[in-house]
């Protein structure tokens, strides 16, 4: 074959091949014309087209697989190797084999995974298993299969695993041998072991009933992190198990979330996902989406929503629809943690004689109080089952055209989502942020789906003729139909007499119900003075918008007015705490201390069962005493007292960043973005999360998407400026302060400073620091000050260390509390190499 | 695995596809790593349909070796790619091997362990087919590289056609046509 005439031979070939084949000598004949060289070549190929043997119809592809996966196996089996004598094989993995041991020298039988001797060269893969070795090790659960060590001895190296005898969980679904409530108690212990797993950033990566073991005392133990990979590596360890036999198909690809079947990095939340269909095989004896073939399976997982079995137990009734919620497509609305899902299996069930409790309960109650009352029971009449809906409560709209009274739309919601979150019952979602949802004109339908809610409640004050009147609607989120709703004519100043009256009663009919006096605590908070609530609604709503002085003014006159409100005393010191910061630009410390010190004390005095206090002492702890334990146990009090407070997680967060707890930081600040998915703080919070945690791609592109969604979310932005400094981006970085500067000229200057100076724009960078100091020096007190450290940025911008230190000194000396952020925060990663910086960690009472 | 190795082989990736040969020589042994490791759990399955299995084995190799965060979904098309030439050499190694060995009347044992998974005449048969497709490659790379990728990586006619950046019926028709050329081929060199 000549190359100039190739292609007219190909055509000359595909026409002939279409001709049938008592035809095409003729054919062939007419189109060369003559020309016998092109005739022969082109025959020939057909010939040989024609005469193909099996040789492609059988592609290589199956050889290579052969050659691929063979291996010389030479048994290891009654050989010694270090103090371990092998018994038999268990398994095999991708890597290599698993056998049964005696450890000799402790009497006791174990579990060796070795790495095949083909990879024993490989400093890759040994690397790898040293590292799943490590992570694994980390683990000390009851209901996670021990990794006691690595070894290596001559060719040898191994992982030295805790024998589990028993039968997987497979096995017992198959046998269908266990009660609901044995079930519910396996179903606990595996969620146990995945949290503990996700506490440690520990992703498990292939969790499936194989790769769960069901001991002789039913006790779950979860094998294998031999997947398992930490979050901070980019892959995958190793895909061998203690017992079942690797390999995908789709008995594996069945067990495995939409996210990682596309292919994208995977997080916590595909091990949440793939826990859904272990859960949901418990109780239905089969795996959702398991199909005959890969690709129908697959199809099923990116597509099929599981259909939950009729005539289930209570208990397996509480299993299924606990995995539903994680069985969600996106992970965005799938649920968010492991802790959230042991809550949701943990829920003991009350729902019966709480409702009668109720009815009984109501005898001539105001219009406001019937309306709480009947959002309950109504609740609870439409899900009798054991399960706890999950509502929503939407800000309430304020539509009166008064402008005054929007703290008090605003109140009556979040006080309403206090009082039902408490009604055991339900599960409130607290979306207490005032922005959000509150004027969105989607159906209802639509918002409950997104939030993955069964039922939404939805209020608005509106104004008809002289009254106020609100109303008040609950929808039902699968078919958007109101369930209920209520239209009542009401007098503000009575509404909020009969707020507090209503509370104190639901409160004693609840806790009649439930009959725990740490419960009867929570409401201690609250006042009995009409006016003190009014401006404790007024604080609050201040403090949410950001305007602190307003807050300190309101909380202050409440608590003059009733001075055992705790809730009150919390929002005083929430606020004083808040001032010091370049946000709200106040330098003086002292007082700002002082007063939230006070504050915060006399708020647990008066309410030390509610969360709110414990925050509040947390806050103060953290920013003022620097006193890091005392901080974490009050925070964890408040989470202990109310695990759905989103705010408690996100403060948690900033305990654990600044303590340099990175992974369990990001998992806090998850968990809040689920629970309150309004609040912008807790929105934006796990984007700030990755920044601390120095991955700036992924803090990059959450808050982009998050400003997106939100382009108001002021403390997204200023993060996302910092993370673009971070990034190297500087262009970008000074476009995004530039826009924070348009309405926080304070708050962007000095990373404005920094970055023009990173940018080569020494003069800018010192027009900031000259701007600064005329600002300080100003002398009336609305001035905003800018804090030292602020200062100190700029200087580090500029390359200028000693200034940079004398500032940070200067913000220390002050007691300013952002200081403590020095430490963790990336922007003064530059400074980590000097001594001064240890020292002035080390007198934060954080380790450098 | 490290991060470093993730990047490395990530840039490398992304450096083949724009064209750079070195990066290909440097990325094929720790591709074979991967799929040796990888193929060893595969072959386990029961019920074994390796052509269905081909996609999923080599998406799974590009999932744990390439960091996804820093390439465009493009490069997975040229990681499939890469995987048809890794599977080629890797066959081929295999099989002159074979034949060296298992040289008619040659006295060499064979252990146990290394008993053989492609049949002598089979190691014979590939290899004239490999040097046959290297002559072809000289003619016309695209159709030597259409049966590569499919011959040798089990790529579907679609998973070719994005690979090459072609058309399904262009990868078709230099499929027939390099079948008929290489069969023509072979049967030549039988005679000979």
């Amino acid at each position: 074959m000549s190359d100039n005439n190739l292609s007219r031979i190909e055509d000359i070939f595909h026409a002939a091949v279409d001709v049938s084949p008592n035809d095409r000598d003729a054919y062939l004949a007419r189109v060369c014309d003559g020309d016998t060289t092109l005739y022969k070549e082109v025959s020939s190929l057909i010939a040989a087209y024609e005469s193909r043997n099996g040789f492609f119809e059988q592609p290589a592809v199956e050889d290579v697989f052969q050659v691929l996966s063979k291996s010389s196996e030479q048994s290891l089996i009654d050989k010694q190797i270090g103090q371990y004598r092998i018994l038999s094989q268990l398994g095999k993995g991708g890597m290599g084999e698993v056998y049964l041991a005696e450890d000799t020298k402790l009497g006791r039988k174990v579990a060796l995974k070795f790495i095949s001797a083909e990879f024993v060269g490989d400093s890759w893969a040994r690397r790898r298993l040293f590292k799943e070795a490590q992570a694994a090790a980390q683990l000390d659960h009851p209901n996670i299969c021990n990794v006691y060590g690595i070894e290596e001895h001559g060719e040898h190296i191994f992982i030295v695993m805790q024998y589990v005898e028993g039968e997987t969980l497979a096995d017992v679904i198959k046998r269908k041998a266990l009660q609901p409530d044995q079930l519910l108690r396996l179903a606990r212990q595996i969620v146990s072991a995945l949290r503990e797993a996700h506490a440690h950033g520990i992703i498990h990566r292939d969790i499936k009933p194989k790769n769960i073991m069901v001991t002789l005392n039913n006790q779950a133990k979860v094998l294998d992190f031999g997947l398992a990979k930490t979050v901070q590596s980019s892959k995958p360890i190793d895909d061998s198990s203690q017992f079942s036999r690797g390999g995908l198909g789709p008995g594996t690809i069945a067990y495995m979330s939409p996210e990682q079947l596309r292919g994208e990095d995977l997080d916590y939340l595909s091990d949440i996902f793939s826990l859904g269909t272990v859960l949901f095989e418990m109780v239905a004896g089969e795996n959702p989406f398991f199909r005959n073939s890969e690709a129908e399976t697959i199809a099923a997982i990116l597509a099929d929503d599981p259909v939950i079995p009729v005539g289930l137990s209570q208990e397996a009734m509480q299993i299924a629809s606990t995995s539903t919620k994680c069985l969600v497509k996106n992970k965005e609305n799938r649920i968010q943690s492991a802790s959230e899902v042991l809550l949701l299996l943990e829920k003991p069930v009350v729902a019966k004689t709480l409702r009668k409790r109720l009815v009984t309960a109501t005898p001539s109650l105001a219009i406001a109080a019937i309306v709480v009352f009947f959002l309950v029971a109504i609740l609870i009449r439409y899900y009798p089952s054991p399960v706890r809906p999950r509502i929503a409560i939407l800000p309430f709209a304020n539509q009166t055209g008064d402008p005054s009274v929007d703290y008090i739309s605003a109140g009556i919601s979040n006080n309403l989502i206090d009082r039902l979150s408490f009604a055991s019952g339900l599960q409130v979602l607290k979306s207490t942020a005032v922005s959000g949802y509150k004027n969105h004109q989607d159906d209802p339908a639509t918002i409950g789906k997104d939030l993955g809610v069964d039922a939404l409640i939805l209020g608005r004050l509106i104004k008809e003729g002289e009254n106020t009147v609100l109303e008040t609607r609950l929808v039902q989120t699968s078919d958007g139909a109101d369930v209920w709703q209520n239209k009542s004519t009401i007098q503000i100043t009575d509404l909020l007499k009969l707020q507090k009256d209503l509370s104190s009663r639901i409160v004693r009919s609840l806790n009649s119900t439930l009959g725990s006096s740490s419960d009867l605590r929570r409401w201690i908070g609250e006042t009995d003075n009409p006016d003190a609530f009014r401006l404790y609604l007024l604080g609050r709503s201040s403090w949410e918008n950001g305007r602190m002085d307003e807050a300190i003014a309101a909380f202050t006159r409440a608590t003059d007015l009733d001075s055992a409100y705790a809730l009150a005393w919390s929002g005083l010191a929430d606020s004083y705490a808040m001032k010091p910061t370049v946000a709200y630009g106040s330098t003086n410390t002292t007082e700002a201390m002082t007063k939230a010190i006070a504050a915060a004390r006399r708020s647990v005095e008066a309410g030390d069962g509610l969360a709110e206090p414990h925050i509040s002492m947390g806050i103060v702890k953290m920013r003022f005493e620097w006193k890091w334990a005392e901080a974490e146990e009050h925070l964890k009090r408040a989470l202990e007292l109310d695990p759905y407070r989103a705010s408690a997680h996100v403060w948690y967060a900033t305990l654990l960043t600044t303590t340099g707890r990175f992974d369990e930081a990001i998992r806090e600040t998850e968990i809040a973005k689920s629970l309150d998915p309004f609040n912008p703080v807790a929105v934006m919070s796990p984007g700030r999360a990755y920044y601390r945690a120095r991955d700036y791609d992924k803090a990059i592109s959450y808050l982009t998407e998050v400003l997106r969604a939100n382009p108001d979310n002021r403390g997204a932005e200023y993060v996302l400026g910092y993370a673009y400094l971070k990034k190297g981006n500087v262009k970008q970085a000074i476009a995004t302060f530039g826009k924070i500067a348009t309405y926080n000229k304070w708050l962007a200057a000095a990373p404005l400073g920094y970055a023009h100076a990173k940018d080569g724009d020494f003069a800018k960078a010192r027009q900031i620091l000259k701007e600064i100091e005329e600002q300080n020096q100003k002398t009336d007190p609305k001035e905003k000050k800018i804090p030292s450290q602020e200062q100190a940025i700029i200087y580090m911008g500029l390359g200028e260390m000693d200034q940079a230190f004398a500032w940070l000194e200067k913000a220390y000396n002050e007691h300013f509390p952002p200081i403590t952020a020095l430490p963790t925060e990336p922007i003064f990663d530059d400074l980590h190499s000097d001594p001064r910086f240890s020292d002035l960690t080390r007198r934060l009472n954080l380790n450098p | 695995m490290t991060d470093e190795t993730s990047l490395d082989i990530t840039s490398l990736l992304v450096d083949w596809s724009n064209g750079d040969q070195n990066a290909l020589e440097k990325l094929l042994p720790l591709v074979e790593g991967e799929l040796h490791r990888l193929a060893h759990g595969y072959m386990r399955r029961e019920n074994p349909n390796h052509l269905l299995q081909t996609t999923a084995l080599v998406n799974e190799a590009y999932l744990r070796l390439v960091d996804q965060k820093k390439t465009r979904w493009q490069n997975r098309a040229h990681f499939f790619g890469i995987a048809a030439t890794m599977m080629r050499r890797i066959l081929m190694n295999y099989a002159r091997n074979q034949k060296r060995q298992k040289r008619p009347g040659s006295a060499v044992q064979v252990s146990l362990s290394e008993v053989a998974v492609i049949s002598y005449a089979k190691a014979e048969d590939l290899i004239a087919l490999d040097q046959i497709l290297e002559r072809l490659s000289q003619i016309d790379p695209r159709k030597a590289r259409v049966v590569e990728l499919r011959h040798f990586g089990g790529l579907t006619v679609q998973e070719t056609a994005e690979v090459l950046d072609i058309s399904e019926i262009t990868v078709n028709r230099d499929w027939n046509f390099a079948v008929a050329w290489i069969t023509r081929e072979m049967g030549c060199q039988t005679i000979t």
